[in-house]
């Protein structure tokens, strides 16, 4: 199967004042080329720590133990600055979060886009310009040649994000890194962006690594999901397989918890009982094991390791037999 | 901007008037006449009364300050008590020597204290970073005057590479500009101090931005993102108080030109004070003034001029 992005069995510590912080444990996953995987999990649980992996963006603090993160074959996490630097922007782009703080405010959408293509040195600035308004329109920027020269103050949260996405786009990566990308915004806009977002992927064909903590978005764009819980990916599979047949006891307390698939009218909507365990501490055994009420004898023991449960489909729990 | 630039000219006026009022009235209870001063001490009262007839002073002061103040907005500043030329061609002839030795102190700042500033930000917690803080807040703590002499016993009296005293021969640019360097550095020193403080402390918190780590996201150089990201924001606090700044170089120039015995502004009033030379005094200080208020300004329209947020909503 041809990845894009493939994470092999990778563990990164942060070194803080407290203790090293675990914060991602054994962690392999893949983005096949042209799928959108949806990474999902609480706040905490690694998922920027992944991103950062991936994007060779990690704190300085940072210590990884062991594994790769492997973009379309190279390890990014050996590679050199200057190497690294000729891959982001082009081959791997991102979209943050935050699209009020992701933009530089003093300088105009027609300079941002036109820095991203400081690679084509044979391009005219005219070119490089066109070219922007071309990605500005696709994204739905309305009116694109007169608002190149806005600010981003100038423009609302969600053409914000249409901007980033746009900026994301222009240089035709292979892999769009999508940080929470609607978390910051209200609800129909959200809807809106996750209808651009699988739009474009249709479009261009861009493989796309979704993270969220929304499983209703993750079930509408991605076609592969990765569940996250403190440090470690305790389910992975099909979006089918993964919503209908979630076997791992947290993956199905997240989808029971979801407000979406309440059926009944409640005061009290569900949670999980207890917290998200001290990355510096670790509980032995499994991780999930003090807030999982399905826990037996063997969970105290040892981590249990990914084991299948259909072809794509895999989770880490002992529940599914020794393994 | 343009009803922004308005309201701060209004402002600026404003503060110039109410500048002027004070001037004028600061002088009018200064103890000693200054028609007998003029006349000397021999003058019979008759002609000290003639004297005053003719500059105004025998009629109530609220006729004086109206006179004075239509005589400014008409540039006349009154005439030297002692060489009866015109004050405001006096001061004219004064104000280059200080507006260049003002500008060079300005120029000593930016030029290094930016850069200063900027560097120990990128280069944050290293060594450089530490010495680049102790130097800064020294040339703070340092006052002027002593930077003065220290740079006059060193490079003009012990190695005697630049020259002690004046403003240079008329017409050689080369031998003016050896003169203005002593003088400059010694106002501009405390300044660079201030800046690479100030520009430090504001790269530190730019670099944290958002926007910092998109612009790393999309491999753009290093060199792009510190002065085409970093910069361009960081500097604007910066620029909204070089306008204070200058103000503040230019009370500095006063005394430098006394110590280095340079023609300026800063010496025409130290003499006219000496003399008592109150018509000298005010204009002096009145151009003074006004020569602040309007950096200020300019510094403020800049400031809000840099910033597309600040041009917009303005």
């Amino acid at each position: 199967m041809d990845s894009v992005l493939s994470l092999r069995n990778l563990t990164v510590d942060f070194d803080t004042p407290r203790g090293m912080v675990h914060a991602l444990r054994d962690v392999s996953m893949d983005v096949p080329r042209g799928k959108v995987v949806g990474i999902v999990g609480e706040s905490g649980c690694g998922k920027s720590t992944l991103i950062g992996a991936a994007m060779g963006l990690l704190a300085n603090n940072a210590v990884v133990r062991g594994g790769r993160a492997l973009f379309e074959g190279t390890d990014v996490l050996t590679m050199s600055a200057t190497d690294l630097r000729a891959i982001r922007g082009r081959r791997i782009a991102m979209v943050f979060q935050d699209p009020m703080t992701s933009l530089n405010p003093v300088l105009s959408i027609a300079q941002l886009m036109t820095d991203i293509q400081y690679r084509d040195r044979a391009t005219s600035a005219e070119q490089k310009r066109a070219r922007a308004i071309d990605m500005l329109r696709q994204v739905g920027i309305p009116d694109p040649e007169q608002r190149i020269d806005h600010y981003p103050f100038q423009f609302s949260g969600g053409m914000r994000q249409r901007i980033a996405i746009a900026m994301a786009l222009l240089m035709n990566p292979s892999l769009l890194i999508a940080d929470e990308p609607t978390t910051a915004l209200d609800v129909t806009l959200e809807a809106q962006i996750i209808a651009l977002l699988r739009e474009l992927h249709g479009k261009f064909h861009t493989s796309i690594l979704f993270v969220s903590h929304n499983l209703g978005l993750i079930a509408e764009l991605c076609d592969e999901v990765v569940v996250m819980y403190a440090g470690e990916v305790v389910e992975q599979g099909p979006v089918r397989a993964l919503f209908h047949d979630a076997r791992h006891p947290y993956t199905r307390a997240l989808l029971e918890c979801d407000p979406a698939r309440i059926a009944q009218s409640t005061r009290q909507l569900p949670t999980i009982p207890g917290e998200v365990p001290n990355l510096i501490h670790l509980p032995a055994g499994c991780v999930f094991r003090p807030r999982c009420s399905k826990a037996f004898d063997p969970c105290g023991r040892n981590a249990p390791n990914p084991r299948p449960v259909a072809e794509g489909h895999a989770t880490r729990c002992y529940l599914l037999g020794d393994g | 901007m343009w009803v922004y630039t308005a309201r701060r000219l209004g402002l600026a006026i404003v503060i110039i008037s109410v500048a002027m009022a004070m001037l004028f009235f600061m002088i009018y209870l200064v103890p000693g006449d200054p028609a007998s001063i003029a006349l000397g001490p021999r003058a019979t009262p008759e002609m000290k009364e003639a004297l005053r007839a003719k500059m105004g002073l025998d009629k109530p002061v609220v006729v004086q300050f109206f006179n004075f103040f239509v005589n400014v907005l008409r540039g006349d500043l009154g005439v030297d008590v002692w060489s009866n030329r015109s004050v405001s061609i006096i001061v004219v002839e004064s104000l280059p020597y200080t507006l260049v030795l003002t500008a060079v102190g300005l120029g000593w700042a930016i030029l290094l204290g930016v850069p200063m500033g900027c560097y120990s930000a990128i280069r944050r917690n290293t060594w450089l970073d530490k010495i680049s803080g102790v130097l800064s807040v020294s040339a703070i703590a340092v006052p002027s005057f002593i930077v003065a002499l220290y740079c006059l016993l060193l490079f003009a009296v012990e190695w005697k590479v630049l020259p002690a005293i004046g403003a240079g021969e008329q017409g050689d640019y080369w031998d003016q500009f050896t003169h203005l360097i002593l003088p400059s550095f010694a106002i501009g020193l405390g300044w660079v101090g201030y800046l690479a403080r100030l520009v430090r402390a504001s790269m530190l918190e730019i670099m944290g931005e958002n926007f910092i780590r998109t612009a790393r996201a999309f491999g753009l150089a290093e060199r792009t993102i510190v002065y085409r990201y970093a910069l361009k924001l960081a500097i604007l606090p910066t620029v909204a108080l070089m306008g204070v700044g200058v103000g503040n170089l230019l009370s500095g120039a006063v005394f430098a030109e006394i110590v280095f015995a340079r023609p300026g502004i800063g010496k025409l009033v130290y003499d006219a004070v000496i003399t008592r030379n109150y018509p000298v005094v005010m204009g002096a200080v009145l151009v003074t003034t006004a020569l602040f208020v309007l950096c200020t300004l300019l510094a403020d329209l800049l400031a809000a001029w840099l910033d597309p947020r600040a041009r917009a909503a303005l």
